[in-house]
Order: structure tokens, then C-alpha cells, then sequence
């Protein structure tokens, strides 16, 4: 049975991963829909008085991944909740 | 009257409450995510009054004339990269923006709302404009929609229209072409060159490269001082443990969470916003808008003074957005940088951080009305579906960077991808076998 799965599925999944590859390559060498100015790390910028704080909140034992559920880490132009400062 | 720069009202503040003590009573000025607006509006003080830098350098309507010979027939070279005059041969530049009007003076102490003449409100005006010519008193009539420019038919000298009027079409600084024409021709062959393989039929039969237009993009130069605070939760990676034993082996991770933030002060220079509404939409599944974005950076530092005859030879798109429509976008450019500024101050969190609060409060901004040079070529793909799609090729007209857009035949491609998934048939054929071998 898990030769069957082996001879059918990974043949199958092996087709569409190349296949989907290719196309998705090519078509944004054509098309640059992905293509737009960083200003966000471009644009010349001054940072002064960085205020800081870090505080523990819980440990975790069981993770199943290396690197942070959902992290968001590198999404700059992704906006989250807006608050007013203080 | 210009209303001062809110990033967090959704709409422009009415005239009578620019009073820095009234803010808090007015509902406009509430923060979109329903926190208490009181708290927000006393920390956003707002001075009295307008601040504008007059850029029309008291130009009224009538002769630009050659300093030299004082002839009206100029134009522009990019090769020479200055104003000539076709009639003496005389070359020469406006002053440099940013030091004949201070738009570079220090950002930090910059407090509310700043901006350049021609950055004002846009007036809605479609009246046409009478000049009497200085040369032999004829009335000469310019509609301002259609021209900057035109020619007394009696004496054929150029008359320009004056740097006050307000619908959008006169910027306080321009930065001129230094890419020529058979540069950018050049680039853009070369692009398309790479993408002929699978590029629409449509599209290579009409490809003539020489037919680009030089066009001037109307942007909004901003220059702002805030504070913003960051806030999220990041994870420390501590270590791996493993349970199980042989194929049954799992492999955990283990972390620190923390709760944490950043506040800093940030002082913005020079961030460029689309100023024209159609050319500020971009939405990939229906224009390539991006693609004229993605040719940036320009040298805005480099700007002058405007000068209607710049403009000879290329033609050039309307302001048609002011500054308070501008808040958001702007709030989102300066957010986005701070986000970028802060992901470098989180050396603890090697497994990542979610962000998840963020803030802004501007102090000042300074806003500069701005045309920006760029060769465009164009391309309109019909579509199985019946509709228009248009494909540009952007040339940055200082730079000469190059971006563009290039339809794909549909057919061709899935065609080559389907043989190229016979490959990953095979692939997928051997894959087992192969980890069975180790």
C-alpha cells in the first residue's frame, strides 16, 4: 500500500512542484508584479532616543518549529493594531 | 488653506480647528481603532496658522526669458542636462531647490504642518487665463487644464502662466531628465529583449521602443519628525530536546517568550508619495502602476527651482491629490520604516517576534510638490476576456534603472511548463528510491 502511495503521489507531487515552479518563475520575470521601491530600508532616516524594554513572559517546551508561530518579524508594511503613544 | 498633516484622522481637519487646545473636542481627529481620543489628541499639538514656503520666486505670467539675450525660445537638453536657448546657445540651471528655499533645513525641529506654495490645496478653477504680452500688448488666452505655455501669434514670443496657479500642474521643485532619449531607448530594447520567449505575439509585432514618452510624475516630497513606539512579542531560542527513539524520534524546541517594545524618535527625509490618484493606485490584478514605483530612487536632493521650460519636449501628469488625502499613505510609509529601523534592534529574538502595536506621533513635516522624470513605454494587451490591460516599461529618466511589465502568452507558458513537469514526474519517480537507499 505504501509503495502504491509512493509510485502514484510523489510522481504527482513531483509534477506539480516543477510545473507550478516554472510557471510562477517565468511569469514574474515577465510580469514584476512583485517589484516595487524599498523605502522602507532606502528612503535616509535618523533614529534617535530608542527607549527599550524586554520583559519574560513564559517559556515554551513543545515547539514544533524553529522559528516563532505567525512571526511577522520582516513584514514592514504590514500594519497591525494602531495605538495612540502616551 | 491647507489642513496640517493628521496621520490619524480619516479625513482633512475643517478650517477653525487647527486651536492646538480644541483638538480634543473635534471627532475627526479620533484615532481609527476606537482608543480613547483624548489621550491621542493632547499628545498631537498642532500650531496655529499655516506654514507655507512661497517657490514662485514672485513670478507673474509673462516672458521666461534667456538671461542672456532675453529671447522667450528655450528648451531643455538632457544630454546638456540644462536649459537652452535656441536662440543664443546659452546654457544654464535653476538654483537648487533644497538650498534656494531651505527644504533641507534641519528635520528635527520641524513643528506642524510645513509646505511649499506648490503643495497648497488644489483650487478648482477651470477658467482660462489672459496674459497680456509684454512684447506688443496682444491678450494671449491660456486654459491652464491644457498648457503651461503658449505663443503670442503676434510677436511669437512664449508666454508662460505664473507660478500661482493653484490646479496642480505648476510643482515646487522638478528634477530634469538626464537620461536621453536613445538611453532609455536602449534600456528598454534590452528588457524586452530578455522576454521575447514568451511574450504575446500582440506585444512583439507592435514593440517600437522609440516611441517612449518622456513624462514628468507629480510626487510629494515629505520630511517629518515623530516619535513611534513599537510593541510585540518575540522568542528566545533556547535549546532542542528529543523524545522517542529511532524512526519514531521527535525533535522540540524550546523558548523564552517576552513581551517587549521599542520607542524612538525618527526623522524622515525626502519619502516620496504619489500625488496622482490614478497613478497611486497600485493594484497588480489590474494596472502596472508598481512598475513606475519600483524604477525609484531618485536624487530629489538634486532638484531646482521650477521652470516651465523643463518641460519642453515632455509632457507631464497632474497633482490631483493634497496633502490631508495624503495622511494615511504617509503614516503608513513612516510606520513601515520604523518597522524596518526596529527589526534591527531585536537581537534576543533569533525564532522571530510578532509585532503587534504600533504608534506614531508627528511632531512637524515639511511637504515639497515635486516632478519626478520618467520614459515610458506602453503597451495595450487585449485580453481573451475581451478587456484593455496596459503594460509599462519604466525608465528612471536620472538613473536609467529599468522596470517593466511584458504580457505573457498564456498558451506558451503553460505548454512549457506542463513538459517541464514531465521532469519533475521523473523526479518524483526516483525520489523514493533514493531514500530508501540511505
Amino acid at each position: 500500500m505504501n509503495e502504491a502511495i509512493s509510485y502514484i503521489l510523489f510522481p504527482l507531487g513531483g509534477m506539480l512542484l516543477v510545473g507550478l515552479t516554472v510557471y510562477f518563475a517565468i511569469y514574474q520575470y515577465y510580469r514584476n508584479t512583485d517589484k516595487s521601491y524599498e523605502f522602507e530600508t532606502q528612503t535616509s532616516v535618523e533614529v534617535v532616543d530608542v527607549q527599550m524594554y524586554d520583559r519574560p513572559t513564559r517559556r515554551y517546551d513543545s515547539l514544533r518549529s524553529r522559528m516563532m508561530n505567525g512571526h511577522n518579524t520582516l513584514d514592514h508594511r504590514q500594519r497591525v493594531r494602531r495605538v495612540p503613544l502616551k | 488653506m491647507s489642513a496640517p498633516f493628521d496621520p490619524n484622522a480619516p479625513r482633512p481637519i475643517p478650517q477653525g480647528a487647527h486651536d492646538a487646545h480644541r483638538v480634543a473636542a473635534d471627532p475627526q481627529g479620533a484615532p481609527l481603532n476606537g482608543t480613547e481620543a483624548s489621550d491621542e489628541a493632547m499628545t498631537d499639538v498642532r500650531p496655529v496658522g499655516e506654514q507655507v514656503i512661497d517657490t514662485s520666486r514672485g513670478q507673474q505670467s509673462g516672458f521666461q526669458k534667456c538671461p542672456r539675450c532675453g529671447s522667450t525660445e528655450i528648451g531643455y537638453s538632457p544630454v546638456a542636462a540644462a536649459l537652452v536657448c535656441t536662440y543664443c546657445r546659452f546654457q544654464w540651471n535653476e538654483a537648487n531647490a533644497d538650498q534656494q528655499f531651505g527644504f533641507d533645513s534641519s528635520i528635527g525641529s520641524l513643528r506642524g504642518t510645513v509646505h511649499g506654495s506648490g503643495a497648497a490645496n488644489l483650487v478648482e478653477d477651470d477658467s482660462v487665463v489672459t496674459i497680456r504680452c509684454a512684447g506688443c500688448g496682444a491678450d494671449v488666452v491660456i486654459d491652464p487644464q491644457q498648457a503651461a505655455q503658449a505663443r503670442c501669434h503676434w510677436c511669437r514670443q512664449v508666454l508662460s502662466l505664473g507660478q500661482r496657479i493653484g490646479n496642480g500642474r505648476i510643482p515646487d521643485a522638478i528634477l530634469p531628465f538626464t537620461v536621453p532619449h536613445e538611453a532609455a531607448v536602449k534600456n528598454i530594447r534590452e528588457f524586452a529583449g530578455s522576454r521575447r520567449a514568451f511574450a504575446t505575439a500582440a506585444f512583439k509585432e507592435g514593440f517600437q521602443p522609440q516611441n517612449i514618452l518622456g513624462v514628468y510624475m507629480p510626487y510629494m516630497l515629505v520630511d517629518a519628525t515623530m516619535d513611534v513606539e513599537l510593541q510585540g512579542r518575540g522568542q528566545e531560542h533556547l535549546g532542542t530536546r528529543t523524545v522517542g527513539s529511532d524512526d519514531k524520534r521527535r525533535t522540540y524546541y524550546i523558548a523564552q517568550e517576552y513581551e517587549f517594545g521599542r520607542r524612538f524618535t525618527l526623522r524622515v527625509d525626502d519619502l516620496p508619495l504619489e500625488s496622482n490618484a490614478d497613478r497611486a493606485h497600485m493594484n497588480t490584478a489590474v494596472n502596472t502602476n508598481n512598475v513606475i514605483n519600483a524604477v525609484q530612487p531618485f536624487d530629489t536632493k538634486n532638484a531646482v527651482a521650477y521652470n516651465p521650460n523643463y518641460l519642453s519636449g515632455f509632457t507631464s501628469e497632474r497633482r490631483d491629490t493634497n496633502i490631508a488625502d495624503l495622511g494615511g499613505e504617509a503614516a503608513d510609509g513612516f510606520l513601515s520604516i520604523a518597522r524596518a529601523r526596529a527589526s534591527g534592534m531585536l537581537p534576543l529574538y533569533d525564532r522571530g517576534v510578532v509585532w503587534e502595536r504600533e504608534g506614531l506621533d508627528v511632531h512637524g513635516s515639511r511637504w515639497v510638490s515635486i516632478y519626478l522624470p520618467v520614459w515610458l513605454y506602453s503597451h495595450m494587451e487585449q485580453r481573451s476576456d475581451g478587456s484593455q490591460f496596459v503594460h509599462y516599461i519604466a525608465v528612471n529618466g536620472r538613473t536609467g534603472r529599468t522596470m517593466g511589465s511584458v504580457p505573457v502568452s498564456q498558451g506558451k507558458l503553460i505548454a512549457v511548463s506542463a513538459l517541464a513537469s514531465l521532469g519533475g514526474l521523473v523526479l518524483g519517480f526516483l525520489a523514493p528510491l533514493v531514500a530508501n537507499v540511505f
